[in-house]
């Protein structure tokens, strides 16, 4: 199975598969630098993605837009999303539980290596 | 399931269901502004009654509709299809309003009002009005014929702004266009959606108003 990590950033990218691999997490890793590009391989790919880790704020389409959407299509509906965000206010984590009440994480960065990957692991297949 | 057994999602139905979804989440983050929309809808309707109530002998037959819609918008001007509002030949002219004349000609606009004609029933529409005979067959009668509707109904609306809000925004020039606008329609940036007005005459939709507010209002 395989973690699909959708994020603007290349920094960003970078910084948490290196936090991946430090912590033996073996998946391969699927890439996505916006909402747009996410939706193409999650189309090709969804059948292999255990956990999708998704930043709010991206050109185009956004994080929370794109799991808008996800959350209204049947083979994507129950696919773990953990939200990796700048954004901490209550109302963005309000509207992430309302857009998608089986949010399996919200983590607000900068975040704590340990804190993520507890939120990754109990999706790990 | 292992890989390559995936059977791949329909990517345009995918891409369809996310833009409806960011729509309704941007119409979700603008429930707060909801209620100067609908005010300042209210207040166009008002004005377009007064233009016709003040100037004419004309009855609407019904109290105008109101509806909320989504903008269809292509590289952030609105698009038009407005043979849509009547089946049949359309005009329709368009007048932006800003905070003051510097700020129109920097296009930052506060407001866009659309006001929609079934062609062959503007003649009539001006005569009511006192206006002198204009030909329907005529592009540039009609044209300019809806133009001088728009201009009435804009300037009404402008003194209702005043006593709304206490506002008194700068006006464009009319544009005017049949059927459709091939670049499209000015709108304030940002905006997402509009609300559109349905006047009817011995019970048939005769004419459409529609405004587009800034989110900044």
């Amino acid at each position: 199975m395989k973690i699909l990590v959708i994020d603007d950033s290349l920094l960003d990218r970078k910084l948490l598969i290196r936090m991946l691999m430090r912590a033996e997490i073996t998946q391969e890793i699927l890439q996505a630098e916006d909402g747009e590009q996410a939706m193409e391989v999650l189309a090709a790919n969804y059948q292999d993605i255990c956990v999708v880790l998704l930043d709010w704020q991206m050109p185009k389409v956004s994080g929370i837009e794109l799991m808008a959407g996800m959350v209204k299509i049947p083979e994507l509906a129950s696919m773990p999303i953990i939200m990796v965000t700048a954004s901490g206010s209550d109302e963005n984590k309000r509207l992430a539980h309302q857009v998608n009440p089986q949010l399996a994480g919200y983590v607000v960065k900068p975040y704590k290596p340990e804190e993520l990957i507890a939120a990754i692991k109990p999706y790990l297949k | 399931m292992s890989e390559g057994n995936n059977i791949p999602l329909d990517i345009n139905k995918f891409k369809e269901i996310v833009r409806q979804e960011s729509a309704r989440l941007k119409m979700g983050a603008d429930a707060d502004n909801s209620e100067v929309a609908f005010s300042l809808a209210l207040a166009l309707s008002a004005a377009v009654k007064k233009v016709f109530y003040e100037k004419s002998a004309m009855k609407f037959s019904s109290e105008p509709v109101l509806e909320r819609k989504l903008i269809t918008q292509f590289v952030n001007k609105m698009r038009v299809d407005a043979m849509e509002k009547f089946n049949a030949t359309t005009v329709f002219s368009t007048v932006d309003f800003a905070a003051s004349d510097d700020a129109l000609k920097r296009q930052e606009y506060l407001l866009t009002l659309v006001v929609y004609l079934d062609k062959k029933f503007l003649p009539e529409f001006l005569r009511l009005l006192q206006y002198p005979y204009i030909d329907s067959d005529d592009e540039q009668e009609v044209k300019d014929g809806c133009g001088t509707l728009v201009n009435l109904i804009a300037g009404q609306y402008k003194r209702e702004m005043v006593l709304l809000r206490n506002e008194d925004l700068a006006m464009s020039h009319f544009g005017s266009y049949i059927n459709s606008a091939a670049d499209g329609l000015n709108i304030p940036k940002g905006s997402t959606d509009k609300y559109e007005i349905s006047f009817e005459v011995d019970g048939v939709k005769r004419l459409v108003v529609e405004v587009v507010p800034s989110a900044k209002l």
